[in-house]
């Protein structure tokens, strides 16, 4: 039975079909694939074709499928959530490398070589990715203040010119243009608001003006008489 | 100097538990008095009234002949300086030439009482230590000058903890309303004269005018019967007062009085209307009042309630004992 059938996998390494028949040959595949004994004769048969073709490679690497399953494994476990910290640290990978290599299995260390190469990779892309990540919110956040600023400039410019025409006093003495004159009593401030409501009367309007000019006057001789004052002391 | 601190410190020990607040207030005023007489320093302020905002510079320094020097500048608009070497005033204006007085108080924004004589202000007002707040990025402590009765403001007052000098300024109501306020907007103690006060103490000052201050009080026909207490006359005369209507200029009695921190101006002319409502308008702090009563117009000018102008000016009455009529000689202004 073994006999036949290691005959039959001699045949198919050798791309000889062992039975015309299709069924029995996808039967021998198919117990190929469970027996393991049936796929390590497999292997051996191509190894043994490819060191009698020499066409070994310069690292003989037995066990391929063992390899693969084995970092596929790994991969599982490491990649979800650990590969930032799978990256950053260095002291996980060793200790991961550790881990493995307790298995006693003298090929593991090589696949661990390979899944630390695939997670570098990829911690490194995910270093070089995240700060790329932060400076392109960094960058929109910005472009949408320069937005917002040009946006509060342009409104501004409306505004600005008449607060700065205020704020400039004319005659350059800021305090009797900034006056605000009163009457002292209300009764009579009202009469004269509604006259001045009612009509602007000139005469109005000229004793504002001579009111503002005496009350000018005293303020500044004041100023000037608190300058000489202090003269006297 | 430091000695006569270290001494008041000492006194205020001794006295303590009494007043502590009060007196450390007045070791501030103290020390700030010192400060801005002793210290070479740059600064920058900006007065707040009538919602508008005044910058200016002030220099101060003590010149290599040991003489102060002292620079005011008003940065908007025409120039507007004070300009101090020692007892020599110099004011340049845009309205008149520029001109030079002998005095050791140059009139600013910065009352000069504060660098003077501070317990002057003890009879009107109360000096309370109020506590710490940071102004200009610095310590600052706050002393409120706190008037004892209510005829005047109240002044408080930002202090820095380091160099005792001024940071901000206000002048308030009794209400506590916000009329003025001097916020710096940047302070600059170093030990050497600043270049430009070193430039400027080679500069000469205008001539110094003289005055005429021979004028005795008692020419004047007119007194004010009522004064909040604390006020004394600081002079009085009789001058022109140059109105803006060119060729009316009228012949003033003067009078200006102080309680050390407020000054309060007073102005008598006889008035061919027999009367006019009161008038008033403020400038910040400052009051200025007007009326017409009987023929007689007072004004009435100062940084003093309006309750205070009013109540001053209608106590002006004829002097008992007087000849009237004497505008003879008129003060040049």
């Amino acid at each position: 039975m073994s006999e036949f059938k290691s005959e039959s996998v001699s045949s198919l390494v050798d791309n000889y079909s062992p039975s015309t028949d299709d069924n029995i040959s996808a039967h021998l595949f198919d117990n190929m694939l469970k027996d393991e004994d049936l796929s390590s004769t497999w292997q051996n048969y191509h190894l043994i074709g490819d060191v009698l073709r020499d066409e070994v490679p310069q690292s003989l690497q037995l066990d391929l499928s063992k390899t693969i399953s084995a970092a596929i494994a790994q991969e599982a476990t490491i990649l979800s959530p650990n590969s930032s910290i799978y990256s950053a640290s260095k002291n996980l990978d060793s200790s991961v490398t550790e881990e493995v290599s307790t298995n006693n299995k003298p090929l593991i260390n090589d696949t661990n070589k390979v899944i630390n190469a695939s997670n570098r990779f990829k911690a490194k892309i995910a270093t070089f990715v995240k700060p790329l990540g932060q400076v392109a919110i960094a960058a929109s956040a910005a472009a949408l203040m320069i937005v917002g600023v040009q946006f509060n400039v342009a409104e501004n410019l409306s505004v600005t010119p008449s607060q700065v025409v205020q704020t400039v006093p004319l005659s350059g003495y800021a305090n009797p243009v900034s006056f605000s004159v009163q009457s002292a009593q209300p009764e009579q401030s009202q009469h004269s608001k509604q006259q001045t409501q009612q009509a602007m009367d000139e005469q109005r309007l000229v004793e504002r003006v001579a009111q503002q000019r005496r009350l000018q006057a005293l303020l500044k001789d004041h100023n000037q008489q608190v300058k000489l004052g202090s003269n006297i002391k | 100097m430091k000695l006569t601190a270290l001494i008041f410190l000492l006194l205020s020990f001794t006295v303590s538990a009494i007043d502590t607040e009060t007196e450390s207030a007045k070791l501030s005023l103290e020390r700030l008095s010192q400060s801005l007489k002793q210290l070479n320093f740059t600064t920058s302020f900006v007065v707040v009234k009538n919602n508008q905002a005044e910058p200016y510079h002030w220099l101060h320094g003590i010149g290599t002949n040991g003489q102060e020097l002292e620079v005011f500048t008003r940065l908007n608009g025409p120039r507007r300086d004070v300009l101090r070497q020692g007892d020599v005033v110099s004011y340049i204006e845009p309205e008149q030439e520029a001109y030079s007085l002998t005095s050791s108080d140059a009139q600013s924004p910065i009352p000069s009482i504060f660098r003077g004589n501070i317990s002057e202000l003890e009879e009107s007002y109360r000096f309370i230590s109020v506590g710490r707040s940071r102004v200009l990025g610095r310590v600052a402590q706050l002393v409120r000058i706190v008037a004892k009765d209510k005829y005047r403001f109240s002044y408080w007052l930002w202090l820095d903890q380091q160099s005792g000098l001024l940071l901000k300024m206000a002048v308030l109501t009794r209400q506590g309303q916000l009329l003025e306020q001097i916020q710096f907007t940047h302070i600059e103690v170093s030990d050497q004269l600043s270049e430009n006060l070193v430039k400027f103490q080679l500069t000469e000052l205008p001539a110094v005018i003289t005055m005429n201050n021979k004028q005795p009080n008692k020419d004047l026909s007119w007194q004010v019967d009522w004064l909040p207490q604390g006020f004394s006359v600081i002079k009085s005369n009789q001058h022109n007062l140059n109105s803006y209507n060119r060729g009316d200029d009228k012949a003033v009695e003067f009078m200006l009085f102080s309680d050390g921190l407020a000054q309060v101006s007073v102005y008598v002319n006889p008035n061919e209307e027999s009367y006019r409502a009161a008038e008033y308008a403020s400038d910040g702090a400052t009051i200025v009042f007007n009326h017409v009563i009987k023929g007689i117009e007072v004004g009435v000018v100062g940084d003093i309630p309006l309750e205070t102008a009013k109540r001053i000016a209608e106590s002006i009455a004829p002097v008992v004992v007087g000849n009237l009529k004497d505008n003879s000689a008129p003060d040049k202004e």
